[in-house]
């Protein structure tokens, strides 16, 4: 992808956004009726996410070694589990990330 | 309570918003960086969507592939962003009554998670002022975390910053494991999208080449497949 390509990526991605923002507010207003309408888009980014880490976050690609990433992703679902705060996670997983091509290289 | 005074305690209320922002928006810019994006990215990015899950798809995949990328890439951001729908809604609700459509637009800018989050739990109803005292604060912050992860990760030699990779997907595990420690439906969503993207990656080799596109249909058939299963909401542990 081109700079030219990756801008109108990030314009339609923003716009879009903003139209989800804007159109309960201006023009819905009223809350939907259906659960299943409700539960679907709850769950939706939650379920994306989760398929956004796995299988990817074990690949090298993500840190440049393989056992860097799963030491880094072993890091941040412990702590996540713990309750940790989001900050807190990302940065002890890329200090856990950090270590481990430290120690092994 | 008058204009300043509401917007400076939306500004004051939304601090711990702004101090968070900073510190996510710095990872998410550096790791942008790190994943071969150019600086302006993640810079524009933070500028003009003020939403940390769509600007960590945009990043975590570098430069996607030719194959469909760029609308998969696309749709995916946007059926993140979808619950904003709810979040807009969810505000909607608890707004003062008056308020003209060019002010409703205004506050749209300021709907993320945790500032809608603060603005429905407050005892009073916010009013535009207060709500764009929330907005300047978390805006701020996102936009200041991200100009400094992604100034500071360009100085760095690439080698020495790819750790720093594992970041976005670090903050991904944070907000699926809060979502789905609370409620089983939601544990069930988010195990089988990460099962069958898996399996689509492994099985079908069409996969591998456009991971977004498997991503989006791992993500919505999850997504449909709790709400047929568990399809009411109250259902929380």
């Amino acid at each position: 992808m081109n700079n030219a390509e990756l801008l109108a990526l990030v314009l339609l991605v923003a716009a879009g956004s903003y139209a989800f923002r804007v159109l309960p507010l201006v023009l819905l207003r009223k809350p939907f009726s259906n659960p299943r309408m409700v539960a679907f888009v709850e769950r939706l980014p939650y379920s994306i996410l989760a398929a956004m880490v796995v299988p990817d976050v074990f690949s090298a690609e993500t840190t440049g070694d393989a056992r860097a990433s799963a030491a880094g992703f072993c890091t941040a679902l412990a702590l996540s589990l713990a309750g940790r705060s989001l900050p807190t996670v990302a940065a002890a997983a890329v200090a856990a990330a950090f270590a481990a091509v430290a120690i092994l290289r | 309570m008058s204009s300043p005074s509401c917007f400076r305690r939306g500004f004051i209320d939304a601090a711990p918003i702004c101090f968070g922002y900073a510190g996510v928006g710095f990872a998410v810019a550096a790791a942008a960086v790190a994943n071969g994006h150019p600086v302006w990215s993640p810079v524009v990015q933070s500028l003009t969507q003020l939403s940390g899950t769509s600007q960590g798809a945009l990043s975590h995949r570098a430069i996607p592939g030719p194959d469909g990328g760029f609308w998969a890439l696309a749709a995916l951001c946007l059926c993140l962003n979808a619950r904003y729908l709810l979040l807009s809604l969810a505000l909607a609700q608890k707004l003062p009554p008056g308020i003209g459509p060019l002010k409703r637009a205004a506050i749209a800018l300021s709907v993320t998670d945790e500032n809608a989050a603060l603005a429905v739990s407050r005892p009073f109803a916010p009013g535009p002022s207060y709500l764009a005292g929330v907005f300047a604060s978390s805006y701020l912050g996102w936009n200041i975390g991200n100009a400094a992860g992604a100034a500071g990760t360009s100085l760095l030699p690439p080698n020495y910053v790819a750790p720093l990779g594992i970041a976005l997907y670090a903050m991904f595990v944070a907000i699926v494991t809060g979502a789905a420690k609370a409620s089983r439906p939601m544990l069930f969503a988010v195990a089988a999208a990460a099962l069958a993207n898996t399996a689509l990656r492994a099985i079908v080799p069409l996969a591998s080449r456009a991971p977004a596109l498997a991503v989006l249909a791992s993500g919505i058939a999850a997504a449909a497949l709790s709400v047929w299963l568990f399809p009411s909401t109250e259902d929380r542990r």
